[in-house]
């Protein structure tokens, strides 16, 4: 008798911790909206924000959100064309000046007014700030200043050709320091921007929500609410969209991407990236310091059927170290092509007829890694795999620990300056140089085009500088960066820019 | 039946055994594990003749094929035939899961034994420490241990024979403390044996059976965590054809390519059921109170 | 019974500390620097190195452990995460009941599969049911969870378009992230029960039960059963701990904001200050699950309680005296 009163109160006791346990119904996101129009649009990601301030970090999670809930000075068009934002006019007073007119009837999300000082005080926030001060450390703050509260003019230390197209990255999002500095480690709660969205709630590792700001400058959205539904897995989200469980599903890869393309039930929009991935060298290490080795290696590897393969011929395959969307951009042609005899007689010119032991370090992108294993093979050069997380890749790297690495490179700039200092002596490791290349005559022109202001001297100097890295085999390149989203087939005018950005206020129902 | 006591010992031990196998070989189930087992090892010794292709051989022309006859169980995303992977991923399963295990039983019994024969303090410090490392869930424990240590097949067998550690180390003490009392152990000591002779000679032997069939299932789930951990990312680099990291890199194609991940699962499943069919024959054929 | 839970609550503190201590350990041996992957590659090694002195990362190894246990006994401060900067308990306590419920229906589920059959498979030991069972179990134990998950949302939410395919935000989304951590458990709950059962019906007071002309299902029932559950329930509860923090495959193919899900990616960004809260946070809920379990032992098990009451009852005696 007791046994039986003692287990019931057990399972009572457990139902009602279940019950009070399970999550509560409001939460749940509704995509069965009344046809026409909507008011919530769900949008399934594969990562998450980091952080909800724009400086602090700029991986992909974050600045998709960031852009949606903060604005620029000036902006980019679909076709890449600078477009007013923030700033209504703007005009280039000398090399180290710029002027930028601003709106007048900017409010943040807390009520505060936009002005000049907070232009002035989001970029010595920002020059301060480990992510952002590498791209934005070039404006001085001290020599710019606010002309009344609508004008600002900005100070460079010195001349900097794409200072305008950094303008227009994510990165220079207009933020209150107000806000900043009173929610301090609370910022993540309580973000504040100018943006056509505002935050209104973020369970991590689950949603976030974002509403309408009803007072925003520009195109208001034709929905109020916004969620990010964080679905980690790729079969998941595929099966999320196509059921309707969401609108719009982001990173959805290749092979489900090809499948969809051939369904009607879905819209599939693929778009190209200011993305390029490659294989590399540590270049102060042996062999790969010997330019025919790097060569003979080029010659072994067909990164045509490496770039087919994986990504079910979706992708196209790239030719430069920087993407063909990027200013400077420059296809110097295949130098080395896939040829296995000339890979081997190369190899034994180097003073390695019989190959060599080596290892790959790579983050993901098994299948790519496998393919180049064999193909290595073929002329005596035994690779080992090191397949790591993302934390022990990047230490590789940034301490110049690995000897050949897989990695991939974006310009969200769209200029080669920032595309090209990969290869600059002084930027090894950390600043970018991960193959750590060194070559001062390289070193020259890079220089020279980055002080240049003429856009016809700069082209001329960044077809010199990728001629001379494709002749020195520094990367063997594999594909133009490829992103798919998709979305039900009712809703329209979704793209995604070449930045990654996805101006989700413009999108319409049909 | 010999009248001589001195050899009334070593006599029964021999037949405790023989009894114990002839009990094991009528249970069906478990000679069915124990021949599924066999035919693992024999393809893992065997298997550069058994395998059609070896396993890292390429065919970029003929990736995603459905099983047919060239490849009788299909290739995988870089032309590599299915089959061939799955034959070489035994040996690589049965060395996670015999190291593994290897591993958590000398550094489980050393330490449970040590306990359950010193007692008091050695025996409450050893316990509380296997308290501890009990109270961290076992994947958990594991992959942070394999977190630290690095990628590698190595130290995916040392991360998870060391989560493994407690459970051995327990059952050891349990049996050595169930059976310090009787009185063989006293006419040993009486006789002058030392410590390490008792322990050794007496106490282990004893306690063997119940060794032996937390063995094969400590082995099923040495190899089930083996799979998780490549299956997240840790433990093994590619080219080697683990079946966990097959599961893992087959999975976003699973509704085209459906093979790829369903017969390396089936091979970790076909395993797994093997090695818990032999742990129950074991249990059942070695319980001295089973009378049929 | 207040004297033995009270002892069992202070034994458990040495062993947190233990815990600590040894994830503490464990992840001062990482040879990546934690930092350097929340600042990316494009910070300099002056920022990381400031950081890491802002952060008190230099420190001796005792000073940071002292410092990190100070904080929690005297603030209960977890610290914040390195990546996001949300401090770790609001991180745990916001997926603390998504686990929680999402393990106690998985287990309920596996109970009511498990047991019942269990006992079946017993009672009729060698049939056709109870091969099949025995079959059918060890297949869905070795079967990868991963694989069950993402078959049922293929054919529940793709084919026959029934259930939401991720989410955990109402019950149509736990049916079937709880039918796949489930069927796992019923396997393991089913043979304990079986081979329990098995052990104790050879045992003579059932055969005397038998003799005695007793109906076998009362046999079953009163004689056989409750002293059979007593292991199934230590395998519930071993299971059940497991579930909350290794349930990571499908809190990832379901889109679940868990636990499990948290720590491994915690792991992967090197986010040591999550690792650390939440493992010792599954440390102390696994102590208590099985404090819980060993005090449901005391009811259940007759030769316990008896102990109980007589030492009650000896004590009586003596006071009486």
């Amino acid at each position: 008798m007791k046994k039986i009163l003692s287990l019931s109160l057990t399972l009572i006791m457990i139902a009602t911790l279940l019950l009070a346990c399970a999550p509560k119904e409001e939460s749940k996101p509704d995509a069965s909206a009344k046809p026409d129009t909507q008011d919530t649009v769900i949008v399934a990601n594969r990562r998450e924000p980091k952080t909800l301030n724009p400086h602090a970090s700029n991986d992909t999670g974050t600045a998709f959100v960031t852009q949606l809930m903060y604005d620029t000075l000036i902006t980019f068009d679909k076709d890449m064309q600078f477009q007013p934002n923030l700033a209504t006019k703007w005009e280039k007073v000398n090399d180290t000046l710029y002027r930028f007119e601003l709106r007048k009837d900017v409010v943040f999300h807390n009520g505060d007014k936009f002005t000049a000082q907070d232009v002035l005080n989001t970029f010595e926030l920002a020059g301060k700030a480990p992510a952002s001060a590498s791209t934005l450390g070039v404006i001085d703050i001290g020599a710019s200043k606010a002309v009344g509260d609508y004008t600002v003019e900005l100070a460079l230390s010195k001349p900097y050709a794409p200072f305008l197209n950094v303008m227009a990255l994510s990165i220079s999002a207009i933020v209150n320091k107000k806000a900043i500095e009173e929610a301090g480690d609370k910022y993540n709660e309580n973000p504040v921007g100018t943006g056509p969205f505002s935050y209104k709630s973020w369970k991590t590792g689950d949603m976030m929500e974002l509403t309408a700001f009803d007072k925003y400058w520009g195109q208001k959205a034709n929905f109020d609410n916004l969620i990010i539904r964080l679905i980690p897995e790729a079969t998941t989200r595929a099966i999320e969209v196509e059921t309707g469980g969401v609108d719009m599903a982001l990173g959805i890869v290749d092979n489900d991407a090809k499948k969809f393309r051939d369904n009607p039930n879905v819209s599939t929009i693929s778009s190209n990236i200011l993305n390029t991935s490659y294989l590399s060298f540590n270049c102060s290490k042996e062999p790969f310091n010997n330019t025919k080795v790097r060569q003979a290696i080029t010659h072994a590897i067909d990164a045509a059927t490496i770039v087919n393969n994986s990504t079910f011929g979706l992708a196209e395959q790239s030719f430069s170290v920087i993407a063909p969307g990027v200013f400077g951009y420059h296809n110097p042609g295949v130098k080395f092509e896939y040829n296995v005899d000339k890979a081997k007689a190369l190899l034994t010119e180097a003073g390695y007829p019989d190959g060599f032991k080596t290892t790959l370090t790579v983050n993901g992108d098994a299948m790519a890694a496998e393919m180049i294993q064999n193909m290595l093979k073929q002329i005596g050069i035994t690779v080992e795999i090191k397949s790591v997380d993302f934390a022990n890749w990047l230490d590789a790297l940034v301490n110049g620990k690995q000897e050949m690495y897989i990695g991939g490179w974006t310009v969200p700039s769209a200029d080669a300056a920032e595309g090209l200092e990969a290869f600059h002596s002084a930027n090894h490791g950390s600043g970018g140089n991960r193959s750590f290349y060194t070559n001062h005559e390289l070193d020259g022109i890079l220089e020279a085009a980055a002080s240049e202001l003429d856009s016809a001297k700069r082209l001329e100097l960044y077809k010199q500088a990728q001629e001379m890295i494709a002749n020195e085999a520094v990367y063997v390149n594999f594909k133009v960066g490829q992103t798919h989203v998709v979305t039900k087939p009712n809703i329209e005018n979704v793209y995604v820019m070449p930045t990654q950005d996805i101006k989700l206020w413009l999108l319409s129902f049909k | 039946m010999s009248s001589n006591p001195t050899t009334q010992l070593p006599y029964r031990k021999k037949s405790l055994w023989m009894n114990a196998w002839k009990r094991l070989t009528k249970n069906r189930m478990a000679m069915l594990g124990l021949g599924i087992i066999s035919l693992f090892i024999f393809a893992a010794i065997f298997a550069d003749y058994i395998a059609p292709y070896r396993y890292d051989e390429q065919h970029l022309d003929k990736i995603f094929q459905f099983p047919n006859k060239e490849f009788l169980l299909g290739t995988d995303q870089n032309g590599r035939d299915i089959l061939s992977r799955i034959i070489y991923g035994a040996r690589i399963s049965l060395q996670v899961g015999f190291i593994s295990v290897a591993i958590s039983a000398v550094l489980g019994c050393g330490l449970g034994s040590v306990a359950g024969y010193y007692g008091d303090k050695i025996d409450n410090v050893i316990m509380r420490v296997m308290d501890v490392l009990m109270a961290i869930p076992n994947v958990l424990l594991a992959i942070v241990i394999a977190t630290t240590l690095g990628p590698g097949l190595q130290n995916l067998m040392i991360a998870v024979g060391i989560s493994s550690v407690p459970s051995f180390a327990r059952l050891i003490r349990a049996s050595i403390l169930s059976v310090k009392g009787q009185e063989f152990v006293e006419a040993a000591r009486l006789v002058g044996c030392s410590d390490a002779r008792i322990i050794f000679r007496h106490l282990i032997p004893n306690v063997l059976a119940p060794i032996i069939v937390q063995i094969t299932l400590s082995m099923a789930l040495s190899i089930l965590a083996a799979s998780t951990l490549s299956f997240l990312g840790l433990g093994i680099q590619p080219p080697i054809p683990e079946w966990g990291a097959m599961l893992s890199s087959g999975r976003m194609y699973i509704m085209d390519y459906w093979y790829l991940v369903t017969f390396p699962g089936i091979a970790i499943a076909i395993i797994i059921l093997a090695l818990n069919l032999l742990g129950d024959g074991l249990r059942d054929a070695l319980d001295p109170r089973m009378k049929k | 019974m207040l004297t033995y839970i009270l002892r069992r609550l202070l034994m458990m503190l040495p062993v947190v500390v233990g815990v600590v201590f040894i994830v503490f350990a464990i992840l001062q041996l990482t040879p990546t620097d934690p930092i350097r992957t929340v600042l990316g590659d494009m910070a300099t090694q002056e920022e990381v190195d400031m950081m890491r002195e802002e952060m008190g990362l230099n420190d001796p190894f005792f000073t940071q452990f002292y410092n990190y246990v100070k904080n929690i006994v005297t603030k209960g401060d977890f610290g914040v995460s390195y990546i996001n900067r949300k401090p770790v308990t609001s991180e745990i306590i916001s997926r603390f009941p998504t686990t929680l419920s999402l393990a106690l229906m998985s287990i309920l589920l596996a109970a009511a599969i498990g047991i019942p059959s269990g006992i079946i498979s017993a009672t009729r030991q060698y049939s056709l049911f109870d091969n099949g069972v025995t079959l059918f179990s060890l297949i869905s134990l070795a079967m990868p969870s991963f694989w069950l998950g993402l078959m049922l949302i293929i054919i529940f939410s793709l084919n026959l378009r029934l259930l939401p395919a991720s989410g955990f935000y109402g019950p149509q989304y736990w049916i079937m992230p709880v039918i796949t951590i489930g069927t796992g458990c019923a396997a393991g709950i089913m043979r304990t029960t079986r081979s329990s059962m098995l052990e104790v019906i050879r045992q003579d007071y059932i055969r005397t039960a038998r003799a005695k002309g007793q109906k076998e299902s009362i046999v079953i029932r009163r004689h056989a059963l409750g002293n059979a559950i007593i292991p199934v329930i230590t395998i519930m509860g071993l299971q059940f701990g497991r579930q909350l923090g290794g349930a990571v495959l499908v809190e990832t193919i379901f889109a679940i904001p868990g636990l499990g899900k948290l720590l491994v990616d915690a792991t992967a960004t090197k986010d040591i200050p999550v690792i650390q809260g939440g493992v010792l946070f599954m440390a102390i809920v696994f102590s208590f699950i099985n404090l819980f379990v060993d005090i449901l032992y005391g009811f259940i098990d007759p030769r316990i309680s008896t102990m109980y009451r007589m030492k009650k009852a000896k004590k009586v005696g003596a006071a009486n005296e």
